[in-house]
């Protein structure tokens, strides 16, 4: 066995090296916080990273979908609550007009109120929201309802607008004035101008029916205030969900990805004073040989 | 010869014998840092002694040999261990830059791409009627393909480097491999006559490890001093004689380098037995490494525009125009086959012109409808959508699936590459020392070895001084 300068300095400079590439890849961590700088950190992790990061930006975009149903429905919402309060104003109307008192001029001062009414609902009905008509069905930019001659037609269709707002869960943004506005026994237009109508006739009979009819709608919009209520509440639910689903994600990233600096810094200091002996035993190399001490 | 003349006859010999010796550690000495240097040690003989009167006179020493300490297994090792860690290195310095084109880092990988051009799709089922919406999801389309194309444009590009690299490699082989016949000759040539030309062997042994680091070889040394070096199981240099490695364009692989060795009769193609040493490295980087990465993008790059192409056109715009593609359609010349999907990938230009023609409803008319929309934002989501196996048929995962089993497959073989570059190493290290306790310079030895003859010379030159004084009292008998 023998042992040459030239081992040395040879084992000398490949540690040195080592330690170099060590340290600079830790240093690199440290500065970057991640543990995964280039997909060969760690080839599993990197793809595991590749498929969260996709995750967490869908649910980030499922968030923001929740955000614009909710304004959407909200504002649906207090559409549908201000019709109640228009119905409920005309129920009082109504009930004036079929009292035994009433008489003809009564009435014909009633019928003014309802064609008023009429007029708000009219308004309420024609909503936009984020420059979209909200009851018009898929036509969003069709003005719903018109009137022509005291008479209302609906321009919209009854197609429903979705929102992605979970990998397989979609909720509904609309409710189609042709949903709303009719019970599925008649429209609620029709009705206020066939109750117009009975008020200028002075007809107790059907006034009397149109009471009832009146009640049906009330119960009507309830329900579908209902509906729309219950979509908020479930799209509530759903953001929480999300939410912490994307803390969840991202926490999971970054158990994946992020460096444990506690750990990165212990390396360092660890590398560093691998480095300093490499570096101390080679400059060490040069004082050891048999010529140093030949005079 | 015997008596005063004869001893100062052994002086004078074993002098210049000793002064041959401190020539000898000089040279040693001299060569400590010289690569593949073996150290000469010298093999000292008594001379051959005289007879008279019976009697048996030493004459003094000789040099009975100097010669170089080396074993020749080691060399082999080394040789063979120098390919590897040749075409690790090579292959490294392109996994390097490959892992960096791939980058997810600067957040405008193909990754994030995907993510921002599947939101786009939907945020415009949020605003069906929209715009801006519309350009974004053009835009964000244009960005997707781009980046694919650019990827797939710079892997090329390394390949074109690469590709030069062929030309330069081959030269340097062809030169270390002209200098190592002529050194061939000449060691024949010498040991005919009897020297052991070690200056030449280690110069030869420096070429050979050149030689192994460009190009993975077999040598063997025959009975004349020779090293005979196979490549590819074909002659490359046998004696005095070398077979020049030779390029040609391969029309059927991008107008490549393919390697030939030229022979007696037809030069032999061996482009593809090159496994090893730089040059083993680099075609593999060059003709399997990066094409298959390619030949990835390419198949994501045709999901993309198949899937796509295939929902949106089924979609109406807000202008009541015909349903068309999103991205222009990309047509495999066979079925499995989607060469130049990646470099075709692009935004159908009449939608970058007119991004109102972006289609989100699936009634013609209904502007607030967005199903179209929906469903390409659910895209993202869907399962085969991608033709992983070359077969014509969808059959692969999410296009995140895909692209991160693709990122996996690049970080894994970079990896490899990397670790068995840093083993090699290790291992040459390892197998070098060796070599060097056999056949290195030791400071001390030398040192030793010099104080050894020097001592002699000084004995001698006093043995000589003795003679001398001798030799005077004798001339001056009776004066």
């Amino acid at each position: 066995m023998r042992a040459t300068e030239s081992m040395w300095y040879r084992d000398s400079l490949f540690s040195i090296n080592r330690n170099k590439l060590e340290f600079a890849k830790t240093i690199q961590q440290q500065s970057s916080g991640k543990r995964i700088n280039t997909f060969s950190d760690d080839p599993a992790g990197s793809s595991f990273v590749v498929g969260l990061n996709d995750r967490k930006s869908q649910i980030t975009q499922f968030i923001t979908n929740v955000d614009r149903t909710q304004t959407l429905l909200s504002n649906t919402e207090t559409a549908i609550s201000q019709i109640q309060n228009v119905l409920n104003s005309a129920v009082t109307t109504l009930s004036q007009a079929t009292t035994g008192t009433s008489g003809p001029e009564e009435r014909a001062l009633l019928a003014v109120d309802i064609s008023e009414k009429k007029k708000q609902l009219l308004d309420i009905a024609n909503t936009r929201v984020m420059d979209r008509y909200v009851f018009s069905g898929t036509n969003i930019d069709t003005v719903p309802y018109t009137e022509t001659a005291g008479v209302v037609t609906y321009n919209g269709n009854d197609g429903l607008i979705n929102s992605q707002v979970g990998a397989s869960i979609q909720v509904t943004t609309n409710i189609p004035g042709s949903e709303l506005f009719n019970d599925g026994s008649g429209d609620l237009f029709t009705f206020f101008e066939n109750v117009q109508t009975h008020m200028l006739n002075n007809d107790s009979a059907a006034l009397k029916n149109d009471v009832t009819r009146l009640g049906e709608f009330v119960k009507h919009i309830s329900t579908e205030r209902g509906i729309v209520g219950n979509r908020i509440a479930e799209t509530t639910t759903i953001k929480t969900g999300l939410k912490e689903f994307s803390t969840n994600v991202t926490a999971t990233i970054s158990s994946i990805e992020d460096a444990n600096m506690a750990e990165v810094i212990s390396n360092l200091s660890k590398e560093e004073l691998g480095l300093r002996v490499a570096l101390q035993a080679t400059a060490r190399i040069q004082s050891t040989t048999l010529f140093d001490y030949l005079g | 010869m015997a008596g005063l003349f004869g001893s100062l006859e052994l002086a004078k010999k074993s002098l210049i014998t000793n002064q041959y010796a401190f020539q000898v550690i000089g040279h040693n000495i001299a060569n400590i840092n010289t690569d593949n240097y073996t150290r000469r040690r010298i093999d000292l003989s008594p001379s051959s002694s005289v007879q008279l009167g019976g009697n048996t006179y030493g004459t003094g020493v000789d040099i009975a040999q100097v010669h170089g300490v080396r074993d020749r297994f080691l060399e082999y090792q080394i040789q063979r261990e120098t390919q590897n860690s040749g075409k690790q290195g090579s292959m490294s310095g392109y996994f390097e830059i490959v892992e960096a084109l791939f980058s997810e880092k600067t957040s405008t990988g193909i990754g994030t791409s995907m993510q921002s051009f599947f939101n786009s799709w939907s945020d415009l089922s949020n605003n069906p009627t929209g715009l801006a919406e519309r350009y974004s999801v053009v835009s964000k389309g244009t960005i997707l393909a781009s980046k694919v194309k650019e990827i797939y444009t710079q892997l090329s590009s390394q390949q074109a480097i690469q590709d030069n690299t062929v030309y330069t490699t081959v030269q340097t082989i062809n030169t270390a491999a002209k200098e190592i016949a002529s050194i061939n000759t000449k060691i024949s040539a010498g040991l005919k006559v009897g020297e052991e030309m070690n200056d030449l062997r280690d110069r030869r042994n420096v070429l050979l490890e050149e030689l192994g680091t460009q190009v993975g070889i077999n040598v063997y040394e025959n009975e004349a001093g020779e090293m005979t070096v196979e490549m590819a199981g074909k002659p490359f240099i046998v004696g005095g004689t070398y077979h020049p490695l030779e390029i040609s364009r391969n029309g059927a692989n991008h107008n490549f380098y393919d390697v030939s060795l030229t022979q007696s009769g037809p030069s032999v193609n061996i482009t593809s037995s090159i496994k090893t040493g730089a040059l083993g490295g680099i075609l593999e980087m060059r003709d399997k490494t990066i094409p298959a990465y390619q030949n990835q993008l390419d198949s994501l790059a045709y999901g993309i525009i198949t899937n796509v192409n295939a929902i949106h056109s089924t979609g109406y715009d807000t202008q009541g125009g015909t349903p068309t593609d999103f991205f222009v359609p990309f047509t495999p010349a066979t079925a499995g086959d989607y060469t130049g999907a990646a470099l075709h990938f692009e935004v159908n230009p009449d939608l970058v012109a007119d991004p109102n023609r972006v289609a989100a409803s699936s009634v013609n008319g209904e502007v607030g409808n967005n199903k179209v929309a929906l469903a390409l934002a659910d895209l993202q989501r869907a399962t085969s959508v991608v033709d992983s196996d070359n077969d014509g048929t969808f059959d692969a995962g999410t296009f995140s699936d895909y692209y991160g089993k693709l990122t996996t497959k690049i970080g894994a073989e970079a990896l490899t590459t990397y670790s068995q570059e840093t083993a090699s190493g290790e291992v040459l290290v390892g197998l070098k020392n060796r070599r060097d306790e056999v056949s290195g310079v030791s400071l001390d030895e030398e040192s030793s070895s010099l104080i050894q003859y020097e001592k002699a010379y000084q004995a001698m030159a006093r043995f000589m001084n003795v003679i001398s004084d001798m030799t005077d009292i004798l001339v001056n008998l009776g004066s």
